[in-house]
């Protein structure tokens, strides 16, 4: 699912965040990135969907190259994937079985198949009483379960997920675990989680990328 | 209200350019209604000492001869029949040169007058031409100087159309640039976000054309209240509204599309 061979990333020239990179994540993995705050997690789940371009090394997603990517080559592979963010990202002005409908909108799938879909997803993650909601109507919670539900329901191979539960009680936090092993499990979907803390008790097999100093080390 | 706000701020200036454009549309016509009744009605007169080979003037000055009338020489000759004896007319007979009235394919300018003129002072059998064209030619003039002003207008409130249109685009795409933003994560291109301002510039189209229709319908019932009596020869122009609308809304999204293709050019070579 992905390979990354000596990739090198940085913001500018001169400073490198991630100053060596060799991993592997297969199909159907779950992968959690760790590390101390500041050391790349963000910027290397970024160069994932190609918001952070490499400066050396091979970065292969889906067996798409992100080295030297095209416009329309980065727009197929982000149809491909789905991101929950730590601020949800989600569009304030519309509702939110719209949000949800928004990547099956974007695949090509019609409008009458995407609202379904939406429906079936609010339902999945328990807020199908919350249709016609508007974001800022929901709590920081239900608003990330709408995010993930956004990421899953266009049945994606591979998920990315920046600090998911960053800004949510435990309680939220556990639903949201449970919503990302559920597409992980029962759908197939592969999972990164880039997170400073990794969950106790997660109940799942799992993969651990820790970042120090610039550097990508396997954990377990 | 968002929408309708949004809409009146597309329409304000295309309204603007499409009535520019009818401006000088019904100018146009007007100099070309005038155009053609000075050439129907525009002859040069000649006179000759022998009769004109009519075959050998199929064109002067680069303007094809539509007809060559020849006056009537005893209508000449009976207007002096009270006045002359019999003799007298008799020698007027067979010294009275032919005359013969020139029509035009087309109304001459000046300078095509002056080649003209010198193209039949050339020719050894005309001895006599009068042209007639000065008052007509400083009107033409005139319509014609009229009609370059209003197009040249035209062509300005066009650019200062787009201008403002793109101005407009520019503030929808800052306005929405985070809800672009999340779309482009999900791989949407600049032109699937931008499906709603392209709708919004489709709708400002369709209604900027009604409005300016509805206008040129009121406009050619009512003319007469517009121009006076004067002008109506100049100014009795028929409008094909269906051609006239299709003209106007193909001109209308022509302008949005070229503001809004210029602006999501901008944003697409622009780099994240």
């Amino acid at each position: 699912m992905i390979k990354a061979k000596d990739i090198y990333l940085s913001y500018d020239k001169e400073k490198f965040v991630i100053k060596k990179g060799n991993f592997h994540i297969k199909d159907k993995d779950f992968v959690f990135i760790g590390g101390t705050s500041g050391t790349g997690k963000s910027t290397l789940l970024k160069s994932f969907y190609g918001d952070i371009s490499l400066r050396h090394g091979d970065l292969q997603i889906n067996n798409i190259n992100l080295k030297n990517i095209s416009n329309a080559k980065l727009r197929k592979l982000r149809r491909e994937i789905g991101i929950v963010f730590q601020d949800y990202k989600l569009i304030k002005e519309w509702t939110i079985e719209q949000n949800i409908m928004l990547p099956l909108l974007i695949n090509g799938y019609s409008k009458d198949l995407s609202y379904k879909q939406a429906l079936k997803m609010l339902n999945h993650i328990k807020l199908n009483h919350k249709v016609g909601y508007y974001p800022a109507e929901l709590s920081g919670g239900e608003q990330q379960r709408i995010a993930v539900a956004r990421a899953i329901a266009h049945n994606p191979k591979l998920v990315l997920a920046d600090e998911p539960t960053g800004n949510l009680d435990d309680y939220s936090a556990e639903v949201i675990w449970n919503l990302l092993k559920g597409a992980n499990e029962q759908l197939g979907i592969t999972v990164v989680v880039v997170t400073h803390r990794v969950p106790k008790n997660f109940g799942l097999n799992f993969k651990h990328l820790s970042i120090e100093d610039g550097v990508i080390y396997e954990v377990s | 209200m968002k929408f309708l706000k949004n809409l009146i701020s597309f329409c304000i200036p295309l309204i603007t350019m499409l009535f520019a454009l009818t401006i000088f549309t019904i100018v146009s016509s007007a100099v070309d209604e005038y155009h053609e009744k000075i050439r129907n009605d525009y002859a040069i007169i000649v006179v000759t000492k022998t009769p004109l080979v009519i075959k050998d003037l199929d064109s002067i000055g680069g303007i094809a001869v539509e007809k060559i009338v020849p006056i009537d020489r005893n209508k000449i000759l009976t207007s002096f029949k009270n006045r002359l004896t019999q003799n007298s007319l008799k020698f007027l007979d067979q010294r009275l040169p032919y005359f013969y009235q020139i029509y035009l394919d087309k109304f001459p300018t000046s300078s095509q007058l002056d080649i003209i003129m010198q193209e039949l002072k050339d020719k050894p059998s005309i001895y006599q031409i009068e042209t007639f064209s000065k008052n007509h030619n400083q009107i033409y003039s005139l319509l014609t100087l009229s009609a370059k002003i209003v197009f040249v207008l035209y062509i300005i409130i066009a650019l200062f159309a787009v201008l403002v249109i793109s101005k407009q685009v520019n503030i929808w795409f800052y306005e929405h640039k985070e809800r672009i933003a999340i779309m482009k994560l999900h791989g949407a291109s600049v032109y699937y976000s931008a499906k709603p301002i392209i709708m919004l510039t489709f709708f400002s189209s369709i209604t900027s054309t009604i409005i300016v229709v509805i206008f040129i319908i009121l406009f050619s019932n009512n003319s007469s209240l517009i121009f006076s009596d004067e002008l109506k020869e100049i100014t009795n122009i028929r409008f094909d509204i269906l051609l006239e609308s299709i003209k106007l809304f193909a001109i209308s999204i022509f302008i949005s599309f070229i503001s809004i293709l210029g602006v999501l050019t901008k944003l697409k070579i622009k780099p994240d």
